[in-house]
């Protein structure tokens, strides 16, 4: 009884060693998501630093979502906003017809610093729901964007030709993770911006 | 005879505890994570690709290198207490 144990135990040790055809994995931020094709697109990290990501990697690359739903974790959100540079009073937007940035010059109207994600200005506590960012207001010819990475809460003008692009333009699209083993075809995926493994 | 059945309610109880203790909890959304291995190399980067590839290979690998480890932690600390002159073989009581 005692060898049959050992021998098995040596048996699973050994196919674990053997397994070395892994895939490999992907990370970027959503410009582009279709639910009904199973696709999605994302600009690719390139400095893979988990706590300074890099999201200027070109061309956009596009998977599908794994087969299996139990491989795939909440469904990303799409947005255009890859910077947003208040030094500079700048924005990095990714242009889908161009497929490459454009950096987009605005005037600050307001600016709020230190906002976390439990603000009142941004978080509805009689509702329990976080307000829907960004916001746009065509009359005044405003955005209003949350960034939480960077705890700010900023309202802008940008020039008159870009108020008539879809709001998404201003928001940032979730940050994903795949793992693969075929270029473009996701085996798993995680959703990084809507997943909190610290809650129950 | 007796032994299989109690490997057999082991197996029961493995199953089915967690299954109540998540009813009790309410339950969640399942959690699917992909780990990073885009910096990894060596044992890391086997050890993080095995977490993608393979969940059950994962957890059968944890499972025999936690007691494995424990064995050898025990045996280091047996050599570090003989080599500094603890005897924890034999006992002899000092005072009569």
């Amino acid at each position: 009884m005692k060898r049959i144990s050992i021998l098995l135990a040596a048996l699973a040790l050994a196919s674990l060693v053997g397994c070395s055809d892994f895939g490999k994995v992907d990370q970027g931020r959503v410009v582009a998501y279709d639910k009904d094709a199973g696709k999605v697109t994302f600009i690719r990290d390139k400095k893979a630093e988990p706590l300074n990501p890099d999201y200027s990697g070109l061309p956009a690359v596009t998977y599908t979502i794994p087969t299996n739903p139990e491989e795939m974790g909440p469904a990303p959100k799409a947005g255009l906003r890859m910077k947003l540079d208040t030094q500079k009073s700048q924005i990095v937007i990714y242009d889908p017809k161009e497929q490459n940035f454009k950096t987009i010059g605005f005037k600050i109207h307001d600016m709020q610093e230190n906002v976390e994600r439990d603000h009142p200005l941004v978080f509805d506590k009689a509702t329990g729901k976080a307000k829907v960012f960004p916001m746009v207001d065509k009359t005044k010819k405003t955005v209003t964007v949350y960034s939480a990475r960077q705890k700010m809460l900023v309202t802008f003008s940008v020039p008159d030709e870009y108020m008539t692009w879809p709001d998404s333009t201003w928001d940032a699209g979730d940050e994903v993770r795949v793992y693969y083993k075929e270029d473009g075809k996701s085996l798993r995926f995680m959703n990084i911006s809507k997943t909190d493994i610290f809650k129950k | 005879m007796k032994r299989i059945k109690l490997a057999l309610f082991s197996l029961l109880l493995a199953l089915t505890v967690p299954g109540f203790a998540l009813a009790a909890g309410g339950g969640g959304a399942p959690i699917v994570l992909v780990a990073d291995t885009r910096k990894l190399d060596g044992i890391m980067a086997w050890w993080a690709n095995l977490y993608n590839e393979s969940h059950l290979y994962f957890t059968i690998l944890t499972v025999v290198l936690i007691p494995t480890i424990g064995v050898c932690f025990g045996i280091i600390a047996d050599i570090i207490m003989h080599w500094i002159g603890l005897d924890l073989k034999s006992r002899d009581l000092a005072e009569h």
